[in-house]
C-alpha cells in the first residue's frame, strides 16, 4: 500500500508487536462472549450481555485493523491519517489536546499514553505505541500552544513525565 | 480508552474462571453433603422414597461423576443462566435468590444512602474545622460508631425500638404483612422496620467514610493550589467544592467495586440478628447445610458482583483522572 506522506515526508505506523497483540485480544474476547451464545436460550439477559460484550471486541478489533491499514503524517501544518479511514487536522484548527495515561497492571508500570486532538470538525486519537508518539505529542503540545489552548491538569502532568515542560500553578483539571 | 476497556474486560476472564474453581473446590471440601445427610435422615426415619429422590438428583446434576464433570456441568449451567436447584428448598436457586433479593436491595440501597448522606456533611465540617470542639466531637462518635459491633446495636435499637414506639422485633415488616401482596399498608410497614437496620448496618460504613473523606480532604486543603485559589480570592465555598472536594472524592469511586457486592450480601449477621429476610441468612443457611448449588451460586454472584463493581471503579477513575503516577517518564 502506497500512503501520500506529509510535505517532510514523515510517516509513522503502529508497531507490529502491539498490533499482533490487539488482534489477539479482539480474537479472543469476542470467541469467549459469542461462542457461548450457541449454548443459551434466546430470551435470556445473559445473551444481551454477552452479546455487548461481544460487540466490543469487534470494534476493538475494526479499530485495530483500521490501525494496522494506516499510517499517520506530519507537517508544519497539521496532521493525517492515511489509509482506510483518512483525516486531516490542520493545526491552525486544533481545538482540543489530551493525553491521559492508562495501565491495567497492579503497579501501574505498563502503561500507555492516549493523545486525543479535535479541531475543524475533526477528532483523532493516537496511541503511544506508535512510532513517533512523541514526535506527534510534541508538534500538538506546539500547536496547543500557538492556538493559547487550556490543558487540563491531567494532561499537564503527562506531559511533563513526557519530558514536556509545561507551565505551572494552575488549577487541577476542570473536566473533573 | 477502547484498549483500556477490553484489557480490562479481558483481566476479568480468568479472575472469573478461577474464582469459580476456588468456590466450587471449597463448597466440596468439608466431608459429606446434603445428599449424604438427606439419605442418613431418610434411613433414621424409616423412609425408602428419599432415596429415590436423591437418585434422581445424582443423575440429574451428575454428583455420582468425578469432580471436575460436576465443575464443567455447573459452570456451563451458569453461562446459561440456570444456577440449579436448592436442594434444602427444593425449589430453583433463581427462585429463592429472587423472592428475597429486592427487600435485600431496598436495606442497602437505603443504607448506602444514608451512609452517604450523614458521612459527607460531618467529613467535610470536620476537615474544614480541624481540632476545634465539633471536630473533636464528630471524631469521637465516629470513633464509637466503628468500635461498636453491629449484632449489640442491632438487639439495643431492637429493644428501643419496640419499648417507644412499640414497633414488632425482628422483621421488615408487621407479621401479617409477610407473605403478602404489596400495598401501600405494607409499604408503610416496610418502612416503620427499615429504620433499625439501616442505622445498624450503616454505623459502621459512615463512621469509616467520615474519617477516610476527613483525610483526604486535609491532604488536598493543604496543597498549593488551594493557597493560590484563596490567594487569587475565590471564595472559600468555591475554593472547597470546586477542586479539593472533587479530588478528595477519588477514594470513593474506587469504592465502588466493594459496594455492588454488599448490595446483595445483606450483612449476614445483622440480618439473622434482626430476622431480616434478606438474602443474608440464606446464604448463611446454604453453607451451613452444605447446600451446593445455593451457596455456591451465590458466592459466584457476590463475585461476579465485586468483580463488575472493580471494573466499573477502574473505569470510572481512568475518565476521571487519567494521570501518570510513575516517578520516571512515559512508558510505551
Amino acid at each position: 500500500m502506497t500512503f501520500q506522506t506529509g510535505p517532510d515526508g514523515t510517516l509513522y505506523r503502529y508497531e507490529t508487536k502491539t498490533l499482533v497483540a490487539d488482534y489477539l485480544r479482539a480474537g479472543v474476547g469476542a470467541v469467549l462472549c459469542l461462542a457461548p451464545l450457541l449454548l443459551i436460550e434466546t430470551g435470556s439477559i445473559m445473551v444481551y450481555i454477552l452479546g455487548l460484550l461481544g460487540a466490543v471486541f469487534l470494534v476493538f478489533g475494526g479499530r485495530t485493523f483500521l490501525r494496522h491499514r494506516s499510517a499517520v503524517g506530519l507537517s508544519a501544518e497539521g496532521v493525517q491519517i492515511h489509509g482506510p479511514w483518512p483525516r486531516t487536522l490542520a493545526w491552525r484548527d486544533l481545538s482540543v489536546m489530551k493525553l491521559a495515561y492508562f495501565s491495567t497492571g497492579r503497579t501501574k508500570a505498563k502503561g500507555w499514553m492516549e493523545l486525543k486532538l479535535r479541531g475543524g470538525g475533526t477528532s483523532m486519537s493516537f496511541d503511544s505505541s506508535l512510532d513517533g508518539f512523541d514526535a506527534v505529542v510534541a508538534a500538538a503540545l506546539h500547536a496547543a500552544r500557538a492556538n493559547d489552548l487550556a490543558l487540563s491538569d491531567v494532561t499537564r502532568a503527562n506531559l511533563d513525565a513526557m519530558g514536556f515542560a509545561t507551565s505551572q500553578g494552575s488549577m487541577p483539571d476542570d473536566h473533573l | 480508552m477502547i484498549s483500556y476497556i477490553v484489557q480490562r474486560i479481558l483481566i476479568m476472564v480468568p479472575t472469573l474462571i478461577g474464582i469459580s474453581l476456588i468456590t466450587f473446590i471449597i463448597i466440596q471440601l468439608p466431608p459429606g453433603d446434603f445428599l449424604s445427610t438427606m439419605i442418613a435422615e431418610c434411613e433414621a426415619q424409616g423412609e425408602s422414597s428419599c432415596v429415590e429422590q436423591v437418585e434422581i438428583y445424582k443423575a440429574e446434576f451428575g454428583l455420582d461423576k468425578p469432580m471436575w464433570q460436576q465443575y464443567v456441568v455447573w459452570v456451563t449451567d451458569l453461562m446459561q443462566g440456570d444456577m440449579g436447584l436448592s436442594f434444602e428448598y427444593n425449589k430453583p436457586v433463581n427462585e429463592i435468590i429472587g423472592e428475597s433479593l429486592l427487600l435485600t436491595i431496598i436495606v442497602s440501597g437505603v443504607t448506602i444512602l444514608f451512609t452517604w448522606a450523614v458521612a459527607f456533611p460531618i467529613g467535610v465540617y470536620s476537615a474544614t474545622h480541624q481540632y476545634s470542639w465539633g471536630d473533636h466531637g464528630l471524631t469521637l462518635v465516629g470513633f464509637l460508631g466503628l468500635a461498636t459491633p453491629n449484632f449489640l446495636l442491632a438487639l439495643l435499637l431492637l429493644f428501643l425500638a419496640n419499648v417507644w414506639f412499640g414497633t414488632s422485633i425482628g422483621g421488615l415488616m408487621d407479621p401479617q404483612y409477610v407473605d403478602q401482596p404489596w400495598t401501600w399498608d405494607k409499604v408503610v410497614s416496610v418502612f416503620e422496620h427499615l429504620w433499625i437496620p439501616v442505622i445498624v448496618i450503616g454505623t459502621s460504613g459512615t463512621a469509616g467514610l467520615i474519617r477516610r473523606l476527613r483525610a483526604n480532604l486535609l491532604d488536598e486543603l493543604q496543597k498549593q493550589y488551594v493557597v493560590t485559589a484563596r490567594a487569587k480570592g475565590l471564595s472559600p465555598g468555591k475554593a472547597l467544592l470546586k477542586y479539593p472536594l472533587r479530588m478528595a472524592l477519588n477514594p470513593f469511586i474506587a469504592d465502588i467495586g466493594n459496594l455492588l457486592p454488599q448490595v446483595i450480601s445483606g450483612a449476614v449477621i445483622v440480618s439473622v440478628v434482626l430476622s431480616l429476610p434478606t438474602t443474608g441468612p440464606i446464604l448463611l443457611r446454604a453453607l451451613q447445610t452444605q447446600d451446593m448449588y445455593l451457596a455456591g451460586s451465590f458466592l459466584m454472584c457476590l463475585a461476579l458482583l465485586t468483580v463488575i463493581g472493580v471494573l466499573i471503579s477502574d473505569l470510572l477513575l481512568a475518565v476521571l483522572d487519567p494521570r501518570i503516577r510513575l516517578a520516571g517518564g512515559a512508558a510505551k
